[in-house]
């Protein structure tokens, strides 16, 4: 299994600690909604990252906007287009058809991941809708479960699962960090998010919390434990990390997973 | 690009969750209504109709010379596809005015069927650029229903950039504060029939455990943009939808009597149709600058 990794909050300092990891073939950067959030230089800071990151024998994958209006397409279509020149990109994360049709009009030799983001709220996946996909040149789709994973192979597209990252509640087209603080953001004021700051129901109790363009259930990551990720069979594993130290803890914990597995299998094969 | 040959047809298009609310529709004014069907449909299935009712529906509406369009615009819930193509295949025999899908897959089958009701995606596909209108517009599809998330500048780069395409809008009621196609916030049917969603709780707002804000911080309340249709027909927005499938008939009819009062406002304005081209030519978009597709 591949492992695909991300700044959770989009920040390219941490890159420098995810780089070290041997297991991780590719790092994507961008973020889907703002890339204040990524850099104070916007997207002009994604080149000298990307070199970096090749640099490093390790691929670049390149995240898009969710929402994909035609000035945010021209800015995602531009940086696309320098780093295919410069040949500094491995792949890039789409959740729009206009995206992936631009990609293709634009000879984008990327890899193409369609991720959670376009998907509905139910996460349903069906065949001709990977069939259209497919066809529109995606070539590895996001998943939860395993019988996602066998559409995937029938349709002859591989699968990729998030085995960690923030527990996402929801988001918007509204920045939660701004529109809460009542405050126009300084420049990537949602990642000094206050982890006291939380928005809790009168109804239900339940907690959120506001990070820039989504709500998060908690502070805790999400994820599923080694046997579950074991059991879907992802062709790729999706982490998005605060800290290298959690994605090296993850890997560590599949590792350790597959050669029980493999041990148990070597002993069962000996009694038999 | 030449302009348009004839008037575009303006719409104000009313919900239908239940045939006891078929009259205050009548009633109301409207140009069309949309309903969905039981299983498919955004919408709970309280408030959908099963295809043999739907069928009564398109029937009546025709008698009254009001369009229907069915709402098949939940994801797909069968992977394969089989049931969703059988239910294609009938619903196309209804001779609705349009079907309304949201699903990429259903879409595709659609194409496939070649069936004859116009289709019109909706909202909960998520048409954000000109670049997916063009995908769309090449794959038969007549209409869009544009997301509720996009500023009217945004609106005005897709619409103005793909004349012939029809483009449709929520003009009245409900929309979401957070993205409503994607939105993973709990959504259930309570006991007494209402909608109940995470979004309309009242929140407290702490900051180390003092309350600083209070209130529904997360709902985004009922919108009533009837105001802006000038500016909407202008842009080629022409079909105005009302939100509202699980609302009451008396709600209906005062929507949809904003939105006619609005138009007729603006009709008259216009003095007819004449002057709505000249508004129209102002904002061709060569005047603007816009390069032509």
């Amino acid at each position: 299994m591949q492992w695909i990794a991300g700044a959770a909050n989009s920040s390219l300092l941490i890159v420098t600690g995810l780089l070290q990891i041997p297991e991780v073939s590719t790092l994507i950067v961008g973020d889907p909604f703002c890339y204040r959030r990524v850099s104070q230089f916007g997207r002009l800071a994604i080149p000298p990252v990307c070199r970096k990151i090749k640099q490093h024998g390790k691929q670049v994958g390149i995240m898009t906007s969710v929402y994909a209006t035609d000035s945010q397409l021209r800015e995602d279509m531009n940086l696309l287009t320098y780093l295919q020149a410069e040949q500094l990109i491995d792949l890039v994360v789409i959740h729009d058809i206009g995206t992936l049709v631009e990609c293709r009009a634009r000879k984008i030799e990327a890899a193409i991941l369609w991720d959670r983001y376009g998907f509905g709220r139910d996460f349903r996946l069906n065949e001709k809708a990977l069939e259209v996909l497919k066809e529109l040149g995606v070539t590895l789709v996001e998943i939860q479960h395993r019988a996602h994973c066998v559409l995937c192979q029938e349709s002859g597209l591989e699968s990729c699962c998030t085995v960690l990252g923030p527990d996402i509640a929801t988001f918007g087209r509204v920045c939660y960090t701004e529109y809460l603080a009542k405050s126009v953001c300084q420049g990537r004021d949602c990642l000094e998010r206050n982890p006291q700051v939380v928005l809790r129901s009168e109804e239900t109790n339940n907690c959120f919390i506001p990070d820039g363009y989504r709500l998060l259930r908690s502070d805790a990551m999400i994820q599923p434990s080694p046997e579950t990720i074991t059991a879907i069979n992802p062709d790729t594993a999706l982490a998005w990390v605060y800290q290298p130290e959690q994605l090296r803890a993850a890997i560590f914990a599949h590792k350790s997973l597959t050669q029980q597995s493999v041990a148990a299998d070597e002993t069962l094969l000996g009694e038999e | 690009m030449s302009l348009p040959s004839k008037p575009p047809t303006i719409e104000i298009i009313a919900p239908l969750g239940t045939t006891c609310q078929l009259e205050a529709v009548y009633l109301s004014g409207a140009h069309a209504v949309y309903l969905g069907v039981k299983g498919h449909s955004s919408r709970p299935d309280e408030f959908a109709f099963s295809i043999d009712k739907a069928a009564v529906v398109v029937q009546q509406t025709k008698t009254f010379g009001v369009r229907a369009y069915l709402a098949l615009n939940a994801e797909m819930r069968e992977p394969s596809g089989q049931l969703m193509r059988t239910v294609l295949e009938q619903i196309d025999d209804l001779q609705a005015d349009g079907l309304i899908l949201g699903d990429l897959g259903c879409l595709a089958l659609a194409r496939e069927l070649r069936l004859r009701t116009p289709i019109h995606v909706s909202s909960l596909l998520g048409v954000y650029n000109s670049a997916t209108v063009r995908v769309l517009r090449d794959w038969g599809i007549t209409r869009i229903v544009l997301p509720t998330t996009l500023y009217v500048h945004e609106i005005a780069d897709i619409t103005l950039q793909n004349p012939g395409m029809e483009f449709e809008l929520i003009i009245q009621n409900g929309v979401c504060f957070q993205d409503s196609w994607r939105c993973g916030f709990h959504h259930r049917i309570r006991e007494d029939g209402g909608f109940d969603v995470q979004c309309k709780h009242t929140y407290n707002l702490e900051l180390d455990g003092a309350v600083i804000n209070h209130g529904r911080l997360l709902w985004e309340p009922d919108i009533d943009c009837a105001l802006l249709l000038p500016i909407l027909l202008q842009l080629g927005v022409t079909h105005f939808k009302i939100e509202g499938r699980t609302r009451t008939s008396a709600q209906i009819i005062e929507s949809v009597g904003r939105v006619k009062s609005a138009l007729n406002y603006w009709q008259t304005l216009c003095n007819g149709g004449a002057n709505f081209f000249y508004a129209h030519y102002l904002l061709h978009p060569s005047r603007l600058g816009l390069k032509e597709p």
